[in-house]
C-alpha cells in the first residue's frame, strides 16, 4: 500500500461529436479538423488514503467526467489512472470490476439511481451476494445493519423507493455504495438534490461514516460550502483543467487564481446581508472551441497579453499549494523583488 | 393599503382531490412596497410557488383559491375575469419562471416573442416595438442586443435565456416582478450576473420584487425583508438582516444553523430532524411540532402569526427566541 488512493497521470478525455456529411467530406479533403468536447484536459491528482478531496466547478468544467474516470465507468483518451497503486485505466471489463470494488460511486439524484421495482432489501444486497460478501441466509442481518449504519430503522428494507423521502433515499443510495465495503467513496453532487435542512443531515451522515469506517472521499460539488465543510484538500476546475489545488482552510482564505477568487467572493452561503453583487462577466466558453493560452483570459478581469498566448501550467506556489495562473508568478517575483529593495 | 403596491391578505388555496379539499397554501399575508425586493424563503412543499402562482392567476383546477384577497393598488385580482387579468399581466405583474424555457417559445424567434408581448399590450409599430425590446435587453446587460433579437432560444445559453426572460419580464414597465427561483438552475458565476442585474434594475426604475427561493444566501443578500414558509404558512416575517442575525422563529434558525458555509468545517452541523409534512398529512397545531427540539404542550394549539409591539416582526411560534418573557 503506497497511502495513496488515486493518482491520476496527465488524464484527458475527449467526446467526439457525431457529424455531418459535408463535415464528413470536408475532413476527407483535409478542411476540417474532427470536433470533440474537450471534457477533461491533461489533469494529474492525487488522492490519499482517509483524505477527503473536494472538487469544485461550475457545469461543463470536467468534474463529473472525472468521477466517472475514477469509478471506471469513462476510460481516458490519454493518461494513466493508478488505484491503490494498480494501473486500472487497462484493465479488461471483469478484472476492473473486481480491482475497482473498493471505490464505489454515490449518484446525485437518488430519485432516479434506486431501481423503483425493487425492494430496499434487494437494491441493498444484490452486489454484496454478487461479490460474495455475504450469504444468502445472512441477508437479513447484513440488510439490518448497513440501514442501522446510515441511520435507518431495520423495518424499512420490505420497501420501495418511492415510499422514502429525498433524505431518506440518499440515505439508501449511501447504504448500498457501502455494501460492498469500500475504502473510497466518490461522490458526484451528494446533497445538491435535496433541501436544505436534509442536507445538513447528510452531511453530518457523511463526516460520520469517514471517521467511523476510516473511508477516503472525493466530493464533487458546484457548491462551495459543501465543499468547504467536508474537504481536507480542494482542486477547482474550470474549462477541463484544474486551475488551483491546495488544503481546504488556506484555498479559501486565501484564493489565488482569479477564477477560484470570483467564485469565493460570489458564492453566497455565508452573506449575512445586502450587498451589492460584483459578478465576473461573460459566460463559460464552449468546450468544443477552447479559447487559445489561458482558459479563463476570455473572463478574466486580470488578463494580459501573455494570457491569451500561453497556457498557465499548474505550478507549485506555497506549501501543498499549486495554481495555474501567469499572474500568480509575476506577483509572486515581485512580492520577492521588492522584499530585496 | 395604499403604501404597498401588491398585498396578499389570507390567501389560502389548495387542490380539490379524492379525500376532499387539501390546503397548500394556509393563510398567507404579505405585502410589497413600491421599490422592494420581499424575499420569500422556504424549501420544496412549502407552498413558496403556489402563492406566487396565485397571484398570477395562474391556478388551474383541481387547483383552487378557497379564501383571501390579492391587492394590486385597489383592485382585487380574484374579482378580474380572464380578460382583465391578462391585460394586468406584464403591465403590472410579471413573472419570471425557474426555467426559462416556460417563458420563452422554443421554435419562435426572440424578437417575435418580444414584439407580441409589446403589441399585446400597446398599439405601436413593430419598428417601435423592436426599439423598445432592444432596449429592454440592454438593461438586462445584454451586449448587442439586435443580433440577439434574431437569435432562437436553443442559440443561447441558460444564463442568457434567463436575461431575456427577464427583459420581458420588464418590458412593459411592470410594477411588480415575481421571482420564482430564477437562477436556481445557473452557476454561481452566473447567477451572481444575473442578480447584479435585478438589484439595478430595481434599483434605478423603482420596480418591486417578490424573490422566492429556497436558499437563504441568496435571499439574504438580496432582499429588503423576508418571508420564511413552512408547510403552507408563513412562520417568520421581516427585516432581512434582523431575521438572519436573529431569527425568532426555531425553523428559521434550524435553517440558518444548518447552512454548510456557517458551520466549522469538519464538525457536524446542527441539523433539523425529519423532514417537511406533506400536504394532507400537516400535524395538528403547530406546523413544525414534530420537528422542533422546545415544543411544549402549548404547541397543540396553532399559534398565530403575531408581531412584536414596534417593530416590523412577526412569529409564528408560542416561545420565539429572543423576545422577553420568552423560554430562550
Amino acid at each position: 500500500m503506497t497511502g495513496l488512493a488515486f493518482e491520476l497521470r496527465n488524464v484527458s478525455r475527449r467526446f467526439a461529436i457525431r457529424r455531418q456529411l459535408s463535415e464528413h467530406l470536408s475532413s476527407w479533403f483535409g478542411y476540417n479538423q474532427p470536433k470533440a468536447v474537450h471534457a477533461l484536459s491533461d489533469v494529474s491528482l492525487k488522492v490519499s488514503s482517509g483524505e477527503v478531496l473536494g472538487i469544485v466547478g461550475e457545469s461543463g468544467c470536467g468534474k463529473s467526467t472525472l468521477a466517472r474516470i475514477m469509478a471506471g465507468l469513462v476510460k481516458p483518451s490519454e493518461g494513466e489512472v493508478y488505484f491503490e497503486g494498480q494501473r486500472v485505466d487497462e484493465l479488461g471489463e471483469r478484472e476492473r470490476v473486481n480491482a475497482m470494488l473498493p471505490a464505489q460511486l454515490v449518484f446525485q439524484n437518488p430519485f432516479s439511481s434506486l431501481n423503483p421495482r425493487h425492494r430496499i432489501r434487494t437494491i441493498l444486497s444484490q452486489a454484496a451476494l454478487l461479490h460474495d460478501l455475504t450469504q444468502r441466509n445472512h441477508v437479513d442481518e447484513f440488510v439490518s445493519s448497513l440501514l442501522q449504519s446510515v441511520g435507518l430503522p431495520p423495518s424499512v428494507s420490505t420497501r420501495f423507493a418511492h415510499e422514502f423521502s429525498g433524505g431518506q433515499l440518499q440515505r439508501i443510495s449511501l447504504a448500498r455504495s457501502l455494501s460492498v465495503s469500500p475504502r473510497v467513496l466518490i461522490c458526484d453532487e451528494p446533497v445538491s438534490a435535496l433541501d436544505v435542512s436534509v442536507q445538513a443531515q447528510i452531511l453530518n451522515l457523511l463526516l460520520e461514516l469517514q471517521t467511523r469506517q476510516n473511508l477516503t472521499y472525493i466530493i464533487i460539488s458546484h457548491d462551495l460550502s459543501v465543499i468547504r465543510h467536508l474537504s481536507d484538500r480542494v482542486a477547482v476546475m474550470y474549462l477541463g483543467r484544474v486551475v488551483e489545488e491546495g488544503p481546504a482552510a488556506a484555498l479559501f482564505e486565501n484564493p489565488q487564481h482569479p477564477y477560484t477568487q470570483a467564485l469565493v467572493r460570489e458564492s453566497l452561503e455565508s452573506a449575512a446581508t445586502r450587498r451589492l453583487f460584483k459578478p465576473i462577466e461573460g459566460e463559460i466558453p464552449s468546450p468544443i472551441n477552447l479559447p487559445s493560452g489561458c482558459g479563463f483570459h476570455p473572463r478574466c478581469p486580470v488578463s494580459i497579453d501573455r494570457c491569451r498566448l500561453e497556457r498557465p501550467e499548474l505550478r507549485s506556489f506555497g506549501p501543498g499549494r499549486k495554481v495555474a495562473c501567469h499572474l500568480v508568478e509575476a506577483d509572486h517575483s515581485q512580492q520577492v523583488t521588492n522584499g530585496v529593495k | 393599503m395604499s403604501d404597498s403596491i401588491l398585498a396578499v391578505e389570507s390567501l389560502t388555496m389548495g387542490f380539490d382531490s379524492k379525500d376532499g379539499f387539501v390546503e397548500i397554501v394556509r393563510d398567507v399575508s404579505f405585502s410589497v412596497r413600491p421599490g422592494e425586493i420581499l424575499g420569500i424563503v422556504g424549501e420544496s412543499g412549502s407552498g413558496k410557488s403556489l402563492s406566487a402562482y396565485s397571484i398570477m392567476g395562474l391556478i388551474d383546477p383541481p387547483g383552487r383559491i378557497s379564501a383571501g384577497k390579492i391587492w394590486v393598488g385597489e383592485t382585487n385580482l380574484l374579482d378580474l375575469d380572464e380578460e382583465s387579468m391578462r391585460e394586468l399581466r406584464g403591465t403590472r405583474i410579471a413573472m419570471i419562471f425557474q426555467d426559462p424555457m416556460m417563458t420563452l417559445n422554443p421554435v419562435l424567434r426572440i424578437d417575435t416573442q418580444m414584439i407580441e408581448a409589446v403589441q399585446s399590450h400597446f398599439n405601436i409599430t413593430r419598428r417601435d416595438a423592436i426599439a423598445r425590446s432592444a432596449a429592454a435587453l440592454e438593461r438586462v446587460g445584454i451586449s448587442d442586443p439586435y443580433s440577439r433579437l434574431r437569435s432562437y432560444p436553443h442559440e443561447l445559453s441558460g444564463g442568457m435565456r434567463q436575461r431575456i426572460a427577464i427583459a420581458i419580464a420588464v418590458l412593459n414597465s411592470a410594477d411588480v416582478i415575481i421571482a420564482d427561483e430564477p437562477t436556481t438552475a445557473l452557476d454561481v458565476t452566473i447567477q451572481s450576473q444575473i442578480l447584479y442585474e435585478v438589484q439595478r434594475l430595481c434599483a434605478e426604475r423603482g420596480t418591486s420584487a417578490v424573490w422566492i427561493s429556497h436558499d437563504l444566501g441568496v435571499v439574504s443578500s438580496l432582499a429588503d425583508r423576508v418571508c420564511v414558509m413552512y408547510a403552507g404558512q408563513i412562520v417568520e416575517q421581516g427585516p432581512t438582516e434582523d431575521v438572519i442575525a436573529s431569527p425568532r422563529h426555531p425553523y428559521t434558525a434550524g435553517l440558518l444553523a444548518s447552512t454548510p458555509g456557517r458551520g466549522t468545517p469538519k464538525k457536524p452541523l446542527s441539523q433539523i430532524r425529519g423532514s417537511m409534512p406533506t400536504p394532507g398529512s400537516i400535524p395538528s397545531g403547530c406546523a413544525f411540532r414534530e420537528r422542533c427540539d422546545f415544543a411544549q404542550e402549548r404547541c397543540l394549539d396553532a399559534p398565530e402569526l403575531r408581531g412584536a409591539t414596534g417593530e416590523d416582526r412577526f412569529v409564528r411560534c408560542h416561545f420565539p427566541f429572543g423576545e422577553n418573557g420568552a423560554s430562550k
